[in-house]
């Protein structure tokens, strides 16, 4: 006997015969479909025959309606002679009639599919069969699609199979009365009864639709509707549809709450992420584990950790927000915690995924500056006003005319280079930003293969991902495996395993800082366009400091990139491994054992033509440095899963310990004897080796119980025990509490249709964040030299205590309490969850100034105060759903208020440190947000002179006394008749009010569209670079805003550009001030990509089951006043006391991406 | 089916009891207070650490501002502005509190003083050479007592630390009457004449000497006007037979020349 084997049921008419005759189906089917209640079909028919043959009539009915019959010839007597008259009759009463005196029966399957078959009831067709033969059916998902690797069992027995890549499965049941357990992960179980089938085609219902979504959450997983902590969960087309490269840039938009900021856009780079707005002045980086490895919470600005994670891989990622979730996570969960957990193994046939793309990065924006000869002009007038204006050292006794006849060279420091005097004459016109910026292609090849018996399932991926940057020489390569292997061993013991070795690849440029410290991005701002990039003989020009001839010393954008040299390469294989016993029904242990091991490398080389400007060439140099750290973890959890009556109990309880070891060795020479090698040759003189290690033992428990589906209480702690901490503060306890009540499951609520589920939550708990050096509490000893001894002295070496040991030093410590509600209307078409919440973090981690009659300066200790209060809101809504055309929406809306309670004894306010910017910007005061904006408060231009005599202080004398018509107006703020530092205040906030990101999924056909919008209010960008843009000075090339600039007191411009002069005795109008502190709020189209899914009728041909062809851009479009390349940089990165500050971040590209996803 | 529960919780406990030293982790890398003061050479280096503030910038150059500024003996031709101010506040007797110099002097005699005490705390509790553990506590007596008194001399009461700090004590310092502080520096001094050797070789060069004490404790006398005291130390260091005046003043300060017969300290 063959086979039952349907293998499309949208068979044409002519080809039902043939396939009629291959199948014999109908042996097996006689006696498990004995009961069929044919449903009626709503089709008429109209017939009046006379001994017509079986087969023409059936075909006559075919005519007549859109039903197809299937049946075999083999049994089917299709030359049997029939009569029968009806008229507008339906199909099924006119097939009973028919059929009826033949001994057939008949079944209806969807998709108008009739199939005939001997009726089993027949006595002697009962006797020739003893055992059964095998049931067959097809397992289809809610949208009609196949659906492979479905489980079906019959229920208490061992017998079970999986549905093939077409849905169909085949199974052999022990008896008439079995029930068939169809089961699929992620959609709700299904049983079927074989004696009373009247489908054998089963649709399975998803389970987010009623909140039976699992989600995972800290050591384990929860129903959504049992979930009392806020948690947000990414997951399928949202993740799966936007080609980005990097995983932070994924969560983009997405999640309330949660605001991603991609600070620099150079490849490999990492986002700052604030789960509920910066809860510390130390890291607010959250917690990433990667399928329960918690691989760290640090930001790296060149190579970020998830670099190496393959977003490919990645099944879901859920955000942890609130207490109630995070305290599981003890000293690491105050930043909150983002799970990533990856693509496991699916039972049935391999499925191979190929998914290739390629495209190309641009530059979204470029300055508009001035160009070569309008720079020339600026140049020369900055001259012209400069020298007039100083009677002081101007030769006296001329005429205004005269001053400007006076010969150049006879101008002193007002003198300028012959090249500019004339320049309409001027050759050049560089366009430094487009020396510098290119369009750079990238591609990724990504492929995967799941599959698996139902007992052992894998997952295997590979890719390769190649991005060139949208600065010259910059790019990432990156090669990512992953082998995700899941093994049922007995029925009570699973094991598996993970493991996912990558390697990235950074070609880093650091485009940030100073002009004259090597920053090429600021450099191409200010770098004279009148100037070719090479002279004549092939060396870069480079404009030198030139005060006597007024010119800014700038490197040549050009050569600070190409002869510099930074690699960063990162190597990791995180490997996890993990038992699973079943001890009793309910009870199971779970042990893990995990390995993360990285590999980090830099290498850094300056070759002799690297020159920043004012100083001549240095020598070559060279600094590598590697690391290499592993870090263990074992945990052992035992889970209990009971449900006695209408308690259900699940509860954990759990012992982990993790130890971190990393070695570090950097070797440097500063001076190469040439430049044909880029690595330390000779002697070096800048070589360290550095060891850190952390450990880290933990208890926790948790509880969760559900009365009824109506109550729900869950309760956690977590006890921690680290070596970072001193010996009287080492162990810390984390617990949380957390309360449910779902009103709809109320008998008072079963009888409204308007909502389908109403949860209201609140939590309350605290937990902590260990983020310090590995030996703080220690009083470390410091190495130096000393020249001491007879005659000149020799180097001797001394040892000094450089810190004061702590044992106090303890966790920062974050007090959450949240209030939300989640609320479904119709039938789970449109979700609303709003949060409230409250967060402070006490006994922050703060280096404090302590007296210095103490011997220290400042000690690590636990001071200060910090709140973060706001809510948020998701939405998420199925506007369209069904047929051709669907659309969702999904929405979030965050807004946060932060603000400093405490910063120790002294309350001494932070300031931001200065490096290569400018001293004071950023200040952190008790009352306010941290990192607020500081500086002069700028009130335009004067219009005129009469204007400029006007401002006066209260005793009548001039407040700015040098000042002239066109000059820039500073506000007196203390009032004091003069302009200085005491006249900085607060200026602006670098904070969001609102962060929200919007989704829109279209579907029509084959097509689907995916729209990501998201954006910030209310938060303010510190434009450095536009200090030196507009200093009107002449020294550098200036931003085209310098076009308005005052003329006269006929031409004013537009009233906040002041005159072009060099040396002005009213102070340069670079002064940090309020015109540098520009609105950042944005509004970014931050995705767009449209799929074309090729139908199955087409790809059948090719035996391909899926295709998708793909197109989309990102970051197509930003709405901002800001006027820098990208509102999102910042300069400091991740640093809490110092955001939103731009010197010359990396922008970040508008991407272009084609590409194809085939399953095979 | 109870025994393997009961076994699971036993594991679990058991695991959790144990390693307590599991999260005991010294730095590999780096010297610790706790590991370091140990042997002769450790105080070696240690004693040299206190000198090393005075070859520093930040305290040589508030010394220089502070002790030489307002007299006639040097003046500043710094640029006006920010950076010249300092000095210019000196020099024209305007000194305003938040004078960088006022700041780096403190700090660093203080700075100095820490490292003093952290010899001197230490050392009784260490086995070695009797010699240098008195010529150690010598030093760091010496030095300490020699930051006290150009303090005093600075800004009146100044808090007396002889102890190695912790976090909160260094909340609790307060300052002290000028009498207490000289006591204090006389006792140090006295304790370091006694402690110190008459002379160094090699690169101990330069290093406190007995001399150096009596003449310090002697100049500490004449300050206070204690001129019976004062003649008497100061007679003792003529009587080490080690000093002279240098016949050409102009030798006094030549580099070629350190360490010379009239060089004291």
């Amino acid at each position: 006997m063959m086979n039952f084997a349907f293998r499309n049921y949208e068979l044409h008419r002519q080809t039902i015969q043939r396939i009629a005759c291959i199948m014999k189906i109908s042996v097996f089917l006689l006696l498990f479909c004995l009961q069929v209640a044919a449903r009626s079909s709503g089709q008429l028919v109209t017939l009046d025959v006379h001994n017509e043959k079986l087969e023409k009539v059936l075909k006559l009915i075919e005519q007549q309606t859109t039903y197809r019959f299937i049946y075999s010839t083999q049994i089917v007597p299709l030359q049997n002679g029939v009569s029968i008259q009806v008229k507008d009759r339906n199909v099924t009463e006119v097939l009973k009639q028919l059929l009826n005196g033949l001994n057939l029966i008949f079944i209806e399957k969807i998709g108008k599919v009739i199939v005939i078959y001997p009726d089993s009831k027949d006595p002697e067709r009962k006797k020739s069969n003893e055992s059964l033969p095998p049931f067959g059916g097809k397992v289809l998902d809610d949208n009609g699609k196949p659906l492979q690797g479905a489980s079906i069992q019959v229920k208490g027995t061992n017998i079970g199979t999986l549905s093939d890549e077409n849905g169909l499965f085949s199974i052999n049941v022990p008896s008439s009365k079995s029930i068939l357990l169809i089961s699929y992960s992620g959609f709700m179980s299904q049983e079927v009864s074989v004696s009373n089938v009247s489908n054998l085609i089963i649709q399975l219902v998803r389970k987010n639709a009623v909140g039976e979504e699992v989600i995972i959450v800290g050591y384990g997983t929860q129903r959504k509707k049992d979930i009392t902590g806020s948690v947000a969960t990414l997951k399928g087309a949202d993740l799966n549809q936007v080609p980005l490269t990097n995983l932070d840039q994924k969560l983009q938009g997405q999640i309330a709450g949660v605001q991603v900021s991609q600070t620099s856009g150079n490849p490999g780079g990492g986002a700052t992420i604030r789960i509920r707005g910066a809860g510390t002045i130390g890291n607010n980086q959250p917690l990433f584990v990667v399928d329960g490895f918690p691989i760290g919470n640090v930001f790296a600005s060149e190579v970020s950790p998830l670099t190496t994670i393959s977003p490919e891989d990645i099944e879901s990622i859920e955000v942890l927000k609130d207490a109630s979730s995070t305290a599981i996570y003890g000293s690491r969960g105050a930043n909150g915690v983002i799970l990533i957990t990856t693509k496991k193994g699916k039972s049935g046939k391999a499925n191979v995924g190929l998914s290739v793309s390629t495209g190309f990065q641009e530059l979204g924006k470029k300055i508009p500056l001035l160009n070569g000869r309008e720079y020339a002009d600026f140049y020369v007038e900055t001259r012209n006003t400069g020298w007039n204006d100083r009677v002081d050292i101007r030769p006296a006794a001329q005429t205004p005319d005269q001053y400007l006849s006076t010969p150049n060279a006879q101008r002193g420091n007002f003198r300028v280079f012959d090249y500019f005097l004339d320049p309409a004459a001027i050759p050049f016109n560089t366009d430094w930003q487009d020396e510098i910026f290119r369009k750079a292609p990238m591609s990724n090849y990504q492929l995967n293969i799941t599959g698996g018996s139902d007992k052992v399932k894998y997952m295997f991926s590979g890719g390769y991902m190649n991005q060139q940057g949208i600065v010259i020489n910059s790019g990432l390569s990156r090669y990512s495996f992953r082998l995700n292997l899941d093994a049922e061993l007995t029925s009570k013991l699973k094991v598996g395993v993970n493991l996912s070795p990558s390697f990235a690849d950074v070609d880093f440029v650091n485009t940030q800082g100073h002009f004259n410290q090597g920053s090429p991005i600021t450099a191409a701002l200010v770098m004279s366009p009148s100037i070719p990039v090479y002279n004549p003989d092939g060396t870069y020009t480079q404009q030198l400091n030139r005060t006597d001839m007024n010119l800014g010393s700038v490197g040549n954008p050009v050569a600070l990139i190409k002869e510099a040299t930074r690699k960063r390469t990162n190597g990791r294989l995180l490997a996890n491994t993990f038992f699973d016993y079943t001890i009793i029904r309910g009870l199971r242990f779970r042990t893990s054992l995990g390995i993360s091991y990285l590999n980090e490398r830099s290498r850094d080389f300056t070759s002799s033509r690297w020159a920043r400007g004012a100083s001549p060439a240095a020598p070559a140099a060279a600094q590598t440095s590697a690391q290499e750290s592993i870090s263990w973890l074992n945990e052992n959890t035992l889970h209990f899963n009971r449900s006695f009556g209408k308690h259900k109990v699940d509860a954990l309880v759990g012992y982990t310990a993790q130890n971190f070891a990393g070695e570090r060795m950097s070797n440097g020479r500063s001076s190469l004897p040439n430049d044909l090698l880029q690595y330390v040759v000779g002697p070096s003189d800048q070589g360290a080796t550095s060891v850190n290690e952390w450990s880290l033992i933990s208890n926790l428990g948790r509880v969760n119980y559900n009365y009824d589906g109506k109550y729900l209480l869950t309760a956690s702690v977590r006890r921690d025990g680290s070596s970072r901490f001193g010996a009287n503060n080492r162990w810390g306890t984390f617990p949380s509490a957390a309360i449910g009540w779902v009103l709809t499951e109320e008998l008072f609520m079963k009888k409204q249709k308007i909502f389908s589920q109403i949860k209201l939550r609140s939590s309350y708990g605290k937990t902590g964040n260990f983020e310090i050096g590995n030996y703080e509490t220690y009083s470390l000893l410091s190495s130096g030299q000393y020249v001491g001894g007879g005659g000149l002295g020799n180097n001797l070496n001394i040892f000094t205590i450089a810190t004061i040991a702590n044992p106090d030093l303890t966790w920062e410590t974050g007090y959450k309490w949240d209030i939300g509600a989640d609320i479904s209307f119709l039938g789970g078409r449109i979700n609303l969850t709003a949060d409230y919440y409250r967060n402070t973090t006490e006994d922050m981690l703060l280096d404090v100034e302590i007296p210095s009659s103490s011997s220290f300066n400042s000690a690590l200790q636990n001071i200060g105060k910090v709140e973060n209060k706001g809510w948020e809101l998701a939405l998420t809504t199925e506007n369209i759903k069904g047929g051709k055309f669907s659309w969702n929406t999904s929405f979030n809306l965050s807004y946060n208020e932060n603000k400093v309670l405490d910063l120790g004894a002294f309350g001494t306010r932070i300031f931001a440190s200065s490096a290569s910017l400018i001293n004071q910007i950023a200040v952190t005061e008790v009352g306010r947000p941290m990192g607020q904006f500081f500086g002069r408060v700028r009130e335009g231009v004067f219009m005129t002179q009469a204007e400029a005599d006007a401002y006066v202080g209260r005793n009548g004398s001039k407040i700015q006394p040098f000042a002239k018509a066109g000059d820039v107006k500073w506000t007196d703020i203390n009032g004091d008749g003069r302009i200085d530092d005491n006249d900085r205040t607060f200026i602006g906030s670098p904070l969001p009010d609102f962060v929200f990101g919007f989704t829109n999924n279209f579907t029509y056909a084959g097509f689907d569209l995916n729209i990501i919008i998201n954006g910030t209010t209310g938060n303010k960008m510190a434009n450095l670079p536009l200090r030196w843009m507009t200093n009107n000075a002449g020294n550098l090339n200036q931003h085209a805003l310098t076009r308005n600039g005052w003329k006269s007191e006929q031409d004013p411009g537009d009233g906040q550009t002041p005159r072009a002069i060099q040396n002005t005795r009213n102070g340069g109008p670079d002064f940090f001030s309020s015109y540098y502190v520009e609105d950042a709020s944005f509004l970014r189209i931050r995705n767009v990509s449209l799929g074309y899914t090729f139908p199955q009728k087409m790809l059948s041909r090719f035996k391909i089951p899926s295709a998708r062809l793909f197109a989309s851009v990102a970051n197509l479009h930003t709405f901002t006043k800001y006027r820098g390349y990208d509102p999102e940089t910042n300069e400091r990165g991740n640093e809490a006391v110092a955001q939103g500050i731009d010197l010359g971040g990396y922008p970040i590209a508008r991407t272009w991406q084609f590409g194809i996803n085939v399953n095979f | 089916m109870r025994n393997k529960f009961f076994l699971s919780i036993i594991v679990i406990v058991f695991f959790a009891s144990c390693k307590k030293s599991f999260l005991d982790k010294v730095p590999p890398s780096s010297l610790t207070s706790e590991i370091f003061f140990k042997t002769a050479s450790d105080f070696n280096l240690a004693t040299i650490g206190i000198y090393d503030v005075l070859q520093g910038r930040s305290y040589s150059e508030s010394s220089w501002a502070l002790m030489e500024m307002s007299t006639d003996n040097t003046y500043t031709n710094a640029p006006a502005g920010a950076f010249g101010e300092i000095w210019y506040q000196v020099e024209e007797f305007r000194v305003l509190q938040d004078n960088a110099h006022l700041n780096n002097q403190w700090q660093f005699s203080y700075r100095a003083i820490g490292r003093a005490n952290t010899v001197i705390n230490r050392i009784a509790n260490v086995q070695f050479a009797q010699t240098l553990k008195d010529q150690y506590e010598g030093e760091a007596l010496f030095l300490r007592a020699s930051m006290y008194f150009n303090l005093v001399r600075l800004f009146g009461d100044v808090p007396i630390v002889l102890e190695e700090q912790s976090v909160l004590n260094s909340f609790r310092i307060s300052r002290q009457p000028v009498a207490d502080v000289y006591r204090q520096i006389i006792s140090d001094l006295t304790a370091a004449d006694i402690k110190l050797p008459l002379a160094y070789t090699g690169n101990d060069i330069g290093r406190a000497t007995r001399g150096a004490a009596k003449a310090m404790l002697g100049k500490v006398y004449l300050t206070q006007k204690n001129y019976t005291e004062a003649a008497a130390k100061l007679r003792e260091v003529i009587a080490l037979g080690r000093y002279n005046l240098l016949p050409n003043i102009v030798d006094v300060f030549r580099a070629s020349n350190a360490n010379h017969a009239e060089s004291i300290f």
